[in-house]
This record gives structure tokens, C-alpha cells and sequence, in this order.
């Protein structure tokens, strides 16, 4: 299906997703097809690493659903969003109001987090 | 380095007023003095001719930072606000803006953030063109004319700006668009802050 996937700071990408798979999945997708694009989701390189190896930090991290409303759900980063049913239920929404899915995505890395707490 | 939250904060605004106009592109820079922000909104649908061109809002760059890890943001007065289109020092055509760019605004200020960026959305699309604010509050240009000529011009051009856009519905509604920008706003800085 089509989808948005947004930065925090509001830079916009077109993809076409796959609702079986995992925010993991679709995003080590992503970055093997269109790299460059998919570079501005991460907050380094260390963190393009981890998440190739299906690693992230989970706590820093986001793959949020806007809602109609304005309001955002988080998804669970190992789980087909198929599988979510609160995803599940706002994306059949979204699509009944004729609008396109849209993703907030960060992507933080694990090591960036103990050299911020070691700091 | 260290990351340019000012900056970083202007985008998200601009992005979530860009999203109810039904998802102009857009982009967020400094000035080149440094000393404002200038919010550009690309394939804007321009006043009195079928061509689509730049429209700009500029404001200080003090207006969002952050301080001790929370997100902060200065109340602007109209003053120190401009609205342009097609380039800057033009003034965006709208009867509640004067010819050197600056808005009227009801109250003289914006103090919070969903207030701020509903208007700067209200102020594009033209919805805050209303019958009161052209005969009570009166117009600042007569770009579109004055008093019920302004509205009626104002009306056909938020009506081309709806369609050509695709805005959000809910921006016809003043207190649903505030409502929706700070749930955007807020879920939009707790991820940032959650990732600095």
C-alpha cells in the first residue's frame, strides 16, 4: 500500500509498504532500495549498522502512525503492523477519509545512547 | 556539533502547516543576516492569476528554541511577523495584511504555538477573511477591496485555495485546527527531543 514515511522535522517520502511486515523490516527495505532517502530517518551511521541488523534503540527511537485526528500511534518495531490492530483499525480509517498513511520515523542508535549517558 | 534546535523547530511547524494545506512542499531557512526564519510554502496558488508561485512567512529566529531539554517559544507580535509571496518584500495578497507584508491580528500577538501556526494557516488559506474581521476589524489592504467587496474576493480565492490545495477540512473550523496542530506539534517535538 502507499504510505508516507515523515522525519521528525517534517521531510516527506513516498513508498509503496508491505502491511506485513514490521517497522524493522520496512525500513531495512527502504534503505536497501533508495538509500539516500532512506538516510534522513537515521540519526547517524551507527545507527544505519544496527538497524541493517535488526537492532535500534527502542526507547530514542519512533514509527509513528498520524491519526485523523492529529493524534499519533506508536508501533511496535518487531511486529507486522497487520498485526496491530490499533494500527490496523486508524490505517482503514485513514484510507476511508481518501487520505495516504503517514509514518513519523526516527531512528536512534544504541551506541549514541550509552555515549550520551556515559557523557 | 551542536544540533540547531531553532531551526529544527521552524521545520516541524512548517511541515505541520504545510500538511493541513493539504501538503504543500515547503522548507525552512534563515535569513541571511541569521537574524529570521523564513518559512517558504512552494506551488502556492497566487491571487488574481491562474500562476502558482512562493509564499513566505518570516519571524525571528528567537521564536522557537530550546532550553535545558524543553522546547520554548517567544509570543511573536504582528510587528515582527511579514507575510510575502512570490519573493521577499512583496506582501502576501490578503485583505488583513499591509503593504509592507506585516499581518493585523486580532489581539496584536500569537502566544502559544498551535496559535501561532493555525494562523499562519488561517492567514494562507485566507479563512480568517471573515465578515466581522473585514467590518469590525477592517482591512489593512485593499488588495481584494474593502468591506463586503474584500470578503467576496477573499471568498472565491479560499474557495480556489480548498480545491486546488486539497486543505484539510478542519481548518474551516478554528478550534478543531489549533486542536489538531498541538497533538501534531506535541507528538512531533517528543520524538525529536526523545532522539537529541
Amino acid at each position: 500500500m502507499k504510505a508516507i514515511i515523515e522525519t521528525a522535522t517534517g521531510a516527506a517520502i513516498n513508498r509503496d509498504i508491505d502491511t506485513a511486515d514490521s517497522p524493522m523490516v520496512i525500513l531495512q527495505k527502504f534503505y536497501k532500495e533508495d538509500a539516500a532517502a532512506a538516510s534522513q530517518i537515521f540519526s547517524n551511521k551507527e545507527a544505519i549498522d544496527q538497524l541493517m541488523d535488526g537492532t535500534i534503540d527502542e526507547a530514542k527511537s519512533a514509527f509513528e502512525l498520524l491519526t485523523v485526528d492529529g493524534d499519533s500511534i506508536h508501533a511496535d518495531w518487531k511486529t507486522p503492523l497487520c498485526s496491530q490492530p490499533s494500527v490496523k483499525e486508524e490505517m482503514a480509517r485513514i484510507e476511508a477519509e481518501g487520505q495516504v498513511p503517514t509514518f513519523v520515523v526516527s531512528v536512534t542508535s544504541l551506541v549514541a545512547a550509552v555515549k550520551e549517558v556515559c557523557s | 556539533m551542536t544540533r540547531d534546535y531553532s531551526l529544527d523547530l521552524a521545520r516541524i511547524a512548517a511541515g505541520i502547516a504545510a500538511q493541513c494545506l493539504g501538503g504543500l512542499p515547503f522548507q525552512a531557512a534563515y535569513s541571511p543576516d541569521g537574524n529570521q526564519v523564513i518559512m517558504t510554502f512552494h506551488n502556492y496558488p497566487l491571487y488574481g492569476s491562474d500562476k502558482k508561485g512562493d509564499a513566505c512567512v518570516v519571524f525571528p529566529r528567537s521564536t522557537f528554541y530550546v532550553r535545558r531539554g524543553n522546547v520554548k517559544f517567544t509570543p511573536l507580535q504582528q510587528a515582527q511577523c511579514r507575510f510575502y509571496q512570490q519573493s521577499t518584500g512583496q506582501a502576501l495578497a490578503h485583505p488583513h495584511i499591509f503593504s509592507d507584508g506585516h499581518p493585523c491580528w486580532h489581539g496584536g500577538s500569537r502566544e502559544r504555538v498551535a496559535d501561532f501556526i493555525a494562523n499562519i494557516v488561517e492567514t494562507l488559506s485566507l479563512q480568517n477573511v471573515t465578515e466581522d474581521s473585514v467590518l469590525v476589524g477592517l482591512c489593512a489592504s485593499g488588495v481584494m477591496g474593502v468591506g463586503m467587496r474584500a470578503l467576496e474576493n477573499a471568498r472565491a480565492q479560499q474557495k480556489k485555495l480548498m480545491e486546488e490545495l486539497g486543505c484539510l477540512p478542519l481548518i474551516t473550523d478554528h478550534r478543531k485546527l489549533e486542536r489538531y496542530i498541538d497533538k501534531r506539534w506535541c507528538s512531533k517535538i517528543t520524538i525529536l527531543m526523545k532522539a537529541a
